[in-house]
């Protein structure tokens, strides 16, 4: 009995822990959806490089870990920015030449990756190492920090978009985008600024995920379909509906990893694993898959 | 000169020029051609989906997969013969294209697209679950060859008795090559004839005009789910074929991101919906990417010790990407359209 309530508890914190990181690494990618109705496959990518950036900075320019993360932020805002002015603006009218220009980038950045920084696996050093006991719980202090940062920049974003006038810009564009351009809203800028914004959340998310999990050229995917995941769970284009699908998919991919495993192998010896850690990424997939399927608006979204 | 004949002319034509340079190929470059054949087939079964009904898949190579897999497992482990695996395969394909088109008729433009994206991720972490079976990322070896002994025994007494001698392994690329020259012949032949049908005028018109295709009394659900079957059986043919082609299960042939991106350069290339097009663009791809390695190995006599170009091999998919970007920037027609334009055009100055 004893050994159930720890493992609930564990599964608890854990999921509450990766759940905020989900939620921060989606928030860019529903930003740009809600605003401009484009879905950025690059989001991922954008991860990878604010990952990189600090590592880079890190490792070859031996910068403190506090420069390298504001470095990456600083990349990843202009990265946005370079996106949108040099590519998305030119094709956003079409749904389709945006997606597939933004995959494009995506595999264009996993590419220039694998040239110049190869395929091998690295580690980017944590803000603060070793690990802390919460209960009987042990948990690595680094994800803690992950965590508070996380809900800080989700806290700071909802402030900015609810409390300040660019903000207010924002959101009527995103309700009415000819409508606040009547009213003398530069659309324009206020795409600019999203971009650049979805850019510096990508280049918290992605510093914050690298030091998580690692860093090689194949990173941009999970986050990626974490965010597609949480977005059509959530709705698209809804910050509420966002964080609670966060939690929810956090919650699924934790309860996997803890979840009974049934080794299931043939008579020949060969074995596959059913349920359990192997199958952390498809669950998530295969719930996408379904709701997409069953209710094509999300759990919580309002109807496209 | 019909637009139908016209595109017959021209697959005709290419398909003269691969079967003609076939016995003129240095080995390497018939290794290439051969996979280039084999691209295309997937590029011409992505068009007549996507390419003809606008409905983007990004992941194609997830009939590839679901076909190469079934054929060559069922071959390696239950020892089925090729005249078996190859129609499973394919049945199993088609089976996951019906599947999965009937929900997916509910999703429109980018959401359809999202969950095509999916499938093939979802399925590679299946593979690498199964690895015991599948081999995981290295793949498994042991498939039957497409062109076994006795095949290349018959050809090679045909072949004598017309005063021909031809050394073995010569003979087994031949036999590969023409194999899927022959399967790219038939695949063109059947997807043009297919694209100017009735059949492919009402799939480009949803492809213009979702509503008005409906509003016309068509049944516009049905012909979706016909194009995704024909697209499934076609890639899923070349699927199943080619795992016995590479006598393994290749995780990297049957399963890559990059090669179902690449399906879209190429349609892009050629021009989307015209199937004629995605075949020459397949065969660009291919073929391109084989004269960037072979640039790769020269060295130009610049300074000193002259420019090596060894770089280019490692840049060769990302050129592919940018040209995809610019294509999309400034030619989103593509190649055969803008032929077909200058063609008309000459005539029109000419006949006054």
């Amino acid at each position: 009995m004893e050994q159930a309530f720890i493992i609930i508890e564990r599964i608890v914190i854990y999921s509450v822990l990766i759940s905020a990181l989900y939620a921060l690494v989606a928030l860019g990618f529903t930003m740009i959806f809600g605003v401009g109705r484009v879905l950025n496959l690059a989001h991922g990518a954008f991860l990878m490089v604010g990952a990189y950036t600090a590592w880079f900075a890190q490792q070859y320019l031996h910068w403190d870990l506090y420069s390298a993360f504001a470095l990456a932020v600083v990349v990843c805002t202009l990265l946005g920015v370079l996106l949108y002015h040099g590519l998305v603006r030119h094709v956003q009218r079409s749904p389709i030449v945006t997606l597939i220009a933004t995959l494009a980038c995506a595999l264009i950045i996993e590419e220039l990756i694998k040239i110049f920084f190869t395929t091998n696996t690295q580690l980017l050093a944590p803000f603060v190492s070793g690990s802390v006991e919460i209960h009987k719980t042990t948990v690595i202090t680094n994800r803690i920090i992950a965590f508070g940062a996380s809900w800080l920049a989700i806290i700071l974003f909802w402030l900015f978009v609810h409390r300040t006038r660019w903000g207010k810009v924002i959101l009527a564009t995103a309700q009415d985008q000819d409508g606040a351009a009547l009213v003398g809203v530069d659309v324009k800028r206020v795409y600019t600024l999203t971009w650049a914004l979805s850019g510096a959340l990508a280049g918290i998310a992605g510093f914050f995920f690298a030091s998580w999990v690692k860093l090689d050229p194949f990173m941009w995917r999970d986050p990626l379909i974490i965010s597609f995941a949480i977005v059509v769970v959530g709705g698209l284009g809804s910050l509420k509906g966002s964080i609670v699908a966060a939690y929810l998919i956090g919650l699924l991919e934790v309860l996997m990893t803890y979840s009974p495993s049934m080794r299931i192998c043939a008579a020949d010896f060969r074995c596959f694993e059913f349920l359990g850690s192997s199958w952390v990424g498809v669950s998530s997939l295969l719930v996408l898959i379904a709701i997409l399927f069953l209710k094509p608006e999300g759990l919580f979204g309002r109807a496209e | 000169m019909s637009l139908r004949t016209l595109k017959f002319a021209l697959l005709g034509l290419t398909v003269i020029v691969a079967g003609a340079v076939g016995p003129f190929l240095p080995s390497k470059w018939m290794t290439t051609l051969l996979y280039a054949q084999l691209f295309a087939v997937y590029a011409m079964g992505w068009d007549i989906l996507s390419g003809m009904t606008g409905q983007i898949s990004f992941g194609h190579i997830f009939f590839v997969a679901v076909s190469g897999y079934t054929a060559g497992l069922l071959n390696l482990y239950l020892q089925w013969p090729i005249w078996a695996t190859v129609p499973t395969g394919v049945v199993m394909a088609v089976l996951a294209g019906l599947l999965f088109s009937v929900p997916a008729l509910r999703l429109r433009g980018p959401y359809f697209s999202l969950v095509t994206l999916i499938l093939p991720l979802a399925a590679a972490r299946l593979v690498i679950i199964l690895a015991d079976w599948t081999g995981g990322e290295l793949g498994k070896f042991g498939v039957t060859p497409l062109c076994q002994d006795s095949l290349l025994n018959a050809l090679n007494g045909v072949l004598l008795r017309l005063g021909i001698s031809i050394d073995g392994f010569r003979l087994y690329q031949y036999c590969n090559y023409y194999f899927f020259w022959m399967l790219m012949a038939m695949v063109g032949g059947g997807l043009v004839w297919l694209s100017t049908s009735r059949i492919g005028k009402i799939l480009e018109a949803i492809r213009e005009n979702e509503e008005a295709v409906e509003a016309a009394g068509i049944n516009v659900a049905k012909y979706k789910i016909f194009a995704f079957v024909v697209s499934a059986f076609i890639v899923g043919l070349g699927g199943a074929l080619s795992v016995h082609t590479n006598e393994a299960v290749f995780f990297n042939s049957l399963l890559s991101l990059t090669t179902s991106i690449e399906m879209i350069v190429a349609s892009v290339i050629g021009g989307m919906g015209t199937i004629v097009g995605a075949l020459w663009g397949g065969f660009l791809v291919r073929g391109g990417e084989q004269v960037i390695k072979e640039l790769a190995q020269l060295k130009l006599p610049i300074g000193a010790a002259g420019l090596a170009l060894s770089f280019l091999e490692r840049w060769a998919t990302l050129i592919f990407f940018a040209l995809l970007l610019v294509l999309l920037f400034f030619a989103r027609q593509g190649l055969l359209p803008l032929l077909a334009g200058l063609f008309r055009r000459g005539r029109r100055i000419r006949g006054g």
